[in-house]
C-alpha cells in the first residue's frame, strides 16, 4: 500500500473561503439587455460595481452598452450610461452568495439616427442625421450569485427585469451580467 | 433615498431630448422642383376625354441603350427608302432617353408646380462607372396617371396588341375606342420630359458619386454630352444640353470622336432650380416611357413560321452590317468581298402602339446571328421555303 493512502485530504483553500468574510464585493465584466428606450433588440457592453454588506447591504453600479437597429431609412444606436444605488439581500450558501438586489437610478441615453444612403449623397445629407440626448429614470431587480473562484476572486452572475420612465410611460425590459468578483 | 426618484424625474423631464428611435420617419433626401406649363386638355387623345385627368411627373432613371445597327443606320442615313420606312415606324428614337426605373412619383398641383421629394437613392443597376466614380441620368415625365396607382408604368413594345386600352386613344394600336367601348387596360399616357432625346434640348438629372471623369469611356457611351465643359457634379445637379444632329451621333457612335454639343447651350444647376416641362402631345414623347428591347445593340432574328403583317412598312435587308455597307473606306478592311447587296432578312415594323418595334426574319439562323454555325432553323431548301418570302435565301458569309 502507497504511503500517502493513509494521508488525510487537504481541507479547502482558506484563502477562498476567507473571501466571504470581506464586507466589500468590487465586480466588472459583461452586460447586456433590452435598450431602455429602442423597444427592440440587445444593448450590450460593460458594467462595474461595488457592494458592502453590513447592516445595510447598498452599493452603486454603473454600466456603458449601446445597441443599433435599422428601418428602411434609418440606422438608430442607442449608447446607455447606467447609474444606480444598490441595495441587497444576501446570504452566504455554501462557498457562495445568492441575494437579491435592487438598483435605482439614471440612465444617461445618447440616441444617434444615421439616415440610409445618406453618406452616399456626401456633406450636403449629412443634416439629415440627428442625435439627442435623454435621462431616462431607471430601475432593476437582479437576482445573483456570486462564486469565490480562486483566492479573493470569483465570478458574478446576475439577471433580471428592469423598467425605465421613457416619454411618460413605464417601460419593461431585462438586464442580465457576467462579471469578475473580487472581495478586497 | 425619498428624495432621489422625485429628483431623477425631474432630470428626466428637464434633461430629455425627443426620442425618435425606431420611428421610420422617411425624411426626403433631397427635392426636385417641377414646373408644368401648356394645356392638357387640348393634348387629350380623343379616347380619354371622358375621364379625369391625374397629371402627375415621376423621376424615371435611364437605362444604357446601345441602339442596333440596323435602326441605328437605316433611322439616320438616307440609304434605302423602304428600309429607312421600316425604321422609322419600327426603331425608337436611337439616341432618345431609354426608362430604366421609375422613382418617385407626386401629383401636379392646379398651378402646374410639383416637388419631387426622393427617399431613395438611384441604384447600382441604373449608374455607369466604378464605385469611386459613377453615375446615372434621369428624366422628369410628366404623365396622366389613367389607372390612378401613383406611379407610371413603363411601356413595352411587346405589350403593343395585348388589348384594348393600352394605345393612345384607349384602343388597340393607337385607335380610339368607339363611344360604347369601356377600356380593360388603361395605360399611362405621357404629356412631357425633361430628357427626351440627345438630338433635342435637354434637361436631365444626374446623380454622381466621386467625381466625374470626362474622359471615362463609359461615360462617352452612355448618354453623351461630349462637348460640354463641366460635367455633373458629385450628388445630384441638373444638366441642360441643346443636342446635336443624328448623323453626328452616328459618326461617334462609329468611333469618329468629335464633340457632340455646342457648348453655349451647356449648363450645370444645383436643385435650387426649377426644371421646366412644357406639355406635348403624347406621340411625339411616348417613346420616352418604352422600356426593354433593343438595348443589347444587336438584331434578334425570327424564324418565318407565318407571313408578316404586309400593311406595316417592311424591306428586305442586310444580316451584316459594317462600314463597307455605308461605303465608307476603313484603312485594313478589305470591302472587295463585302457583298453591299445581299438582303437576306425580311424587317417588318410593328403595328402602331405604345411602343415602336419590328422584327427581323431570316429563313436560316439563330436568334442573335443570322450566320451562325448551327442554325436554330433552316428554311432554305425549295421545300421548306415560304411562298411568300420575298429577299435573298441566303446571306454572304
Amino acid at each position: 500500500m502507497p504511503a500517502w493512502a493513509d494521508e488525510p485530504v487537504a481541507p479547502p483553500a482558506t484563502a477562498t473561503a476567507s473571501a466571504l468574510e470581506s464586507p466589500w464585493r468590487v465586480d466588472a465584466g459583461l452586460l447586456t439587455g433590452l435598450p431602455a428606450a429602442l423597444g427592440t433588440g440587445m444593448t450590450g457592453g460593460v458594467a462595474a460595481g461595488v457592494l458592502h454588506a453590513g447592516t445595510w447591504t447598498w452599493g452603486a453600479r454603473a454600466s456603458y452598452s449601446q445597441a443599433t437597429e435599422y428601418t428602411t431609412t434609418w440606422a438608430t444606436t442607442h449608447r446607455e450610461i447606467r447609474l444606480r444605488a444598490v441595495g441587497a439581500l444576501q446570504r452566504q450558501i455554501g462557498r457562495g452568495v445568492v441575494g437579491l438586489r435592487l438598483g435605482a437610478g439614471a440612465t444617461a441615453l445618447y440616441e444617434t439616427r444615421a439616415r440610409a444612403q445618406a453618406a452616399r449623397l456626401g456633406d450636403a445629407a449629412t443634416s439629415l442625421n440627428t442625435s439627442a440626448w435623454a435621462l431616462l429614470p431607471g430601475a432593476e431587480l437582479e437576482g445573483f450569485i456570486a462564486l469565490p473562484v480562486v483566492g479573493p476572486f470569483g465570478l458574478g452572475l446576475s439577471a433580471g427585469p428592469s423598467v425605465h420612465l421613457v416619454d411618460g410611460s413605464v417601460t419593461p425590459g431585462w438586464l442580465a451580467q457576467l462579471t469578475a468578483v473580487w472581495w478586497p | 433615498m425619498k428624495y432621489l426618484l422625485p429628483l431623477l424625474t425631474l432630470l428626466a423631464v428637464g434633461c430629455q431630448d425627443k426620442l425618435l428611435g425606431l420611428t421610420d420617419n422617411a425624411v426626403p433626401l433631397v427635392h426636385i422642383k417641377v414646373k408644368v406649363t401648356g394645356d392638357l386638355q387640348q393634348l387629350r387623345p380623343p379616347g380619354t376625354l371622358g375621364e379625369t385627368p391625374h397629371l402627375r411627373v415621376a423621376l424615371v432613371w435611364g437605362a444604357v441603350y446601345v441602339p442596333d445597327p440596323f435602326c441605328a443606320i437605316y433611322q439616320v442615313l438616307p440609304l434605302d427608302p423602304s428600309a429607312t420606312a421600316v425604321a422609322q415606324a419600327g426603331c425608337r428614337d436611337v439616341f432618345g432617353f431609354v426608362p430604366a426605373q421609375v422613382g418617385e412619383s407626386v401629383a401636379v398641383a392646379a398651378d402646374g408646380s410639383a416637388t419631387l421629394d426622393l427617399i431613395n437613392l438611384p441604384n447600382a443597376a441604373v449608374l455607369v462607372g466604378e464605385v469611386t466614380s459613377r453615375v446615372g441620368y434621369a428624366s422628369i415625365l410628366v404623365f396622366d396617371d389613367r389607372n390612378d396607382n401613383g406611379t407610371l408604368e413603363l411601356h413595352r413594345a411587346a405589350q403593343r396588341n395585348t388589348g384594348p386600352g393600352g394605345g393612345p386613344g384607349g384602343g388597340p394600336g393607337g385607335a380610339p375606342l368607339p363611344d360604347s367601348a369601356t377600356p380593360t387596360v388603361k395605360g399611362d399616357f405621357v404629356y412631357g420630359a425633361s430628357f427626351i432625346s440627345m438630338t433635342q434640348p435637354d434637361q436631365r438629372i444626374a446623380y454622381l458619386e466621386g467625381t466625374f471623369d470626362a474622359n471615362n469611356a463609359l461615360y462617352g457611351l452612355f448618354y453623351p454630352r461630349t462637348g460640354c465643359a463641366a460635367g455633373p457634379t458629385t450628388g445630384f445637379s441638373i444638366l441642360s444640353a441643346g443636342g446635336f444632329p443624328a448623323l453626328l451621333g452616328l459618326q461617334a457612335l462609329a468611333g469618329a470622336g468629335g464633340d457632340l454639343e455646342d457648348p453655349t447651350t451647356c449648363s450645370v444647376k444645383t436643385l435650387d432650380s426649377t426644371v421646366t416641362i412644357p406639355l406635348q402631345a403624347t406621340e411625339t414623347v411616348r417613346d420616352a416611357a418604352c422600356s426593354g428591347g433593343g438595348t443589347s445593340g444587336v438584331v434578334r432574328y425570327a424564324e418565318p413560321k407565318s407571313q408578316p403583317d404586309w400593311l406595316q412598312p417592311w424591306a428586305c435587308v442586310p444580316v451584316k452590317y459594317s462600314p463597307c455597307l455605308l461605303g465608307i473606306p476603313i484603312p485594313g478592311q478589305d470591302c472587295s468581298k463585302f457583298d453591299a447587296k445581299a438582303r437576306p432578312a425580311l424587317a417588318v415594323a410593328a403595328a402602331p402602339g405604345d411602343c415602336k418595334g419590328n422584327t427581323h426574319y431570316v429563313l436560316k439562323g439563330c436568334a442573335t446571328d443570322a450566320n451562325c454555325d448551327a442554325p436554330q432553323w433552316d428554311y432554305t431548301t425549295p421545300a421548306k421555303k415560304p411562298v411568300w418570302w420575298p429577299c435573298d435565301v441566303g446571306s454572304t458569309p
